[in-house]
């Protein structure tokens, strides 16, 4: 995860290719370098801005325990988060289960995040488990962190948002006002997919 | 600002930082040829100090005349009757056989800060002062205070030959020059100026940028420890942090006047981002820091407007200088017109087409 990493990386590919292809003039090679710089600089950015957050949520677990952000061991750029689905919901008493992906222009450019649990949500892809938010799109706000991504979709998972919808179906019930039937739909994909199996 | 500053060690040949330095290494620019020890308010040689003694605002840093230095420097020729530190050792100490001592400890003690040209010139006094009548007299304002005393302790102390500088209440130095009294005020208002300052830094130094989530003033690089302040809200990021998001690309999907315009924060709309050291307290502060930023590009000649070869998209409202080669600014003039339904609205572009030559 060092700086070194990077460079290395380059300097044995670069070692590769003086091998294989020996003919090829130095030009190219110092070229690839100098696109390489570029871009491990942005890498050195995002890398240490998630470095940063990961410390601040090893501090700071206790403060908010509705999320449990976890990096994944060997990519920074690879989180996973276990947030509990928020009271008086349908989503109440599931634990479910979030993929982060970031992009290395990070915090430039938004965290793609999905659903890995099942959830029945107007707002939430039911088979890719994509997440329709504006915050993850055109209103994204460098200033936000993966813990109040997070947040948001908590937020999110409590006032649905029937007018843009992702899942048609459950869009429509709320639309047509059947408050009802999209609870009940809600509540039983909450229990088949994101609650512990009884016995 | 300093990057147009020729490079006093460029100018004499041998600047060892090469392209990395943060003085200009282009023949073009002017040299700064502004005495720092003035600025100060203690500069030991008075007006016979080959830099100018003149107070710098900070709109302006460089005061480029070759001319004018040169006239200032034949001047002081003139002007120079004998090295004040002689007369001042005879006066002060009678015995001969110290005299001689001292004398020479302080000439050697001054000798080698002054410029070859003068020294030469000292010599040739000296001579004509054993030889025939010269002034022994030197007003008060022009005898130099001991540059020890100045910057903090003088190891001769009661002993020294040199005017010891009354003491400064803000920094604790014998600096006050006892007959120069503008220079007194001056260096009194730099102390205060100074305090602030390092007050403000040291506020500064806990901000954080919500960007990269890091003390902006604990940044690795120079370029990067600067402040950068939205125009309308008072929220705090590193310079580099807000640059590199305002100029992220709309292509990614952003909305360029309300995500990526807008403070990460508050989402209040802002126009434009100003580069500072520090961060301020007050509303007046961040209006000082808006001003002498505003006034530091206007002295810069706008690429686009190119001296009048090309147009400048932000037209009048441009922060920088749209002048001609000729020195001569660009003429601001607001057409109204009258539109059709009775509103006035202003007329941009209007090209006047000379059409009295060919009539």
């Amino acid at each position: 995860m060092s700086p070194f990493y990077d460079w290395i990386c380059q300097f044995y590919v670069l070692q590769d290719e003086c091998l294989t292809k020996s003919f090829k003039p130095v030009l190219v090679s110092v070229c690839f370098e100098f696109s390489g710089a570029s871009s491990s600089k942005i890498m050195q950015a995002s890398r240490a801005r998630l470095f940063k957050e990961y410390k601040e949520v090893q501090r700071e677990k206790a403060v908010d325990p509705d999320i449990q952000l976890v990096c994944d061991d060997s990519n920074i750029y690879k989180w996973t988060a276990l947030i509990k689905g928020p009271s008086e919901t349908p989503y109440e008493g599931g634990v479910f289960q979030l993929a982060f992906s970031i992009p290395e222009q990070y915090p430039l450019l938004p965290p793609q995040v999905r659903f890995l649990t099942k959830i029945f949500h107007p707002n939430v892809h039911f088979k890719t488990g994509e997440i329709c938010l504006d915050i993850l799109k055109n209103a994204w706000s460098p200033a936000w962190t993966l813990q109040s991504v997070c947040r948001a979709i908590i937020a999110l998972m409590a006032h649905p948002e029937p007018d843009s919808p992702l899942n048609c179906d459950s869009g429509n019930l709320l639309r047509s006002g059947d408050v009802r039937g999209y609870r009940s739909m809600a509540r039983m994909y909450t229990r088949l997919a994101a609650m512990p199996k009884k016995g | 600002m300093s990057k147009r500053i020729l490079c006093k060690f460029f100018l004499h040949g041998a600047c060892l930082k090469g392209e990395y330095c943060e003085f200009s290494h282009d023949w073009q620019d002017q040299p700064n040829n502004i005495c720092t020890f003035y600025q100060k308010g203690v500069c030991s040689y008075g007006n016979r100090c080959r830099y100018d003694h003149v107070k710098v605002s900070r709109q302006q840093t460089s005061r480029p005349s070759s001319l004018n230095t040169a006239s200032h420097v034949t001047s002081d020729f003139h002007q120079v009757t004998l090295p004040p530190v002689v007369s001042l050792t005879r006066e002060y100490n009678p015995e001969p056989s110290t005299s001689v001592d001292v004398s020479a400890m302080s000439l050697a003690h001054t000798l080698p800060c002054k410029p070859a040209w003068t020294k030469a010139f000292e010599v040739d006094t000296s001579l004509n002062d054993e030889s025939g009548p010269c002034p022994t007299y030197v007003s008060p304002a022009d005898q130099p205070i001991c540059s020890f005393a100045a910057s903090g302790k003088c190891p001769r102390g009661d002993r020294c030959p040199h005017i010891h500088g009354d003491l400064c209440s803000i920094c604790g130095k014998h600096c006050l020059h006892p007959f120069r009294p503008d220079e007194r005020e001056e260096h009194i208002k730099m102390c205060h100026k100074n305090n602030k300052h390092l007050e403000a830094l040291k506020c500064s130094q806990e901000i954080e940028c919500s960007v990269c989530l890091e003390h902006v003033l604990s940044k690795p690089t120079a370029a990067e420890r600067k402040f950068g302040l939205l125009s309308e809200c008072d929220h705090p990021f590193c310079i580099s942090c807000i640059r590199n998001w305002r100029s992220n690309s709309p292509a990614s999907g952003m909305d360029v006047n309300s995500a990526l315009r807008a403070c990460p924060i508050c989402r209040k709309l802002s126009y434009f981002v100003i580069p500072s050291v520090i961060w301020y307290s007050t509303k007046e502060e961040k209006q000082e820091i808006v001003d002498s930023y505003k006034i530091k590009l206007k002295s810069i000649d706008c690429k686009y407007f190119d001296f009048g070869n090309g147009t400048c998209p932000f037209g009048t409202s441009c922060f920088y200088k749209h002048a001609y080669r000729d020195g001569r600014l660009e003429e601001v003039v607001l057409r109204h017109l009258d539109a059709e339904d009775g509103s006035t609205i202003i007329a941009k572009d209007i090209r006047f087409v000379s059409g009295f030559e060919g009539g």
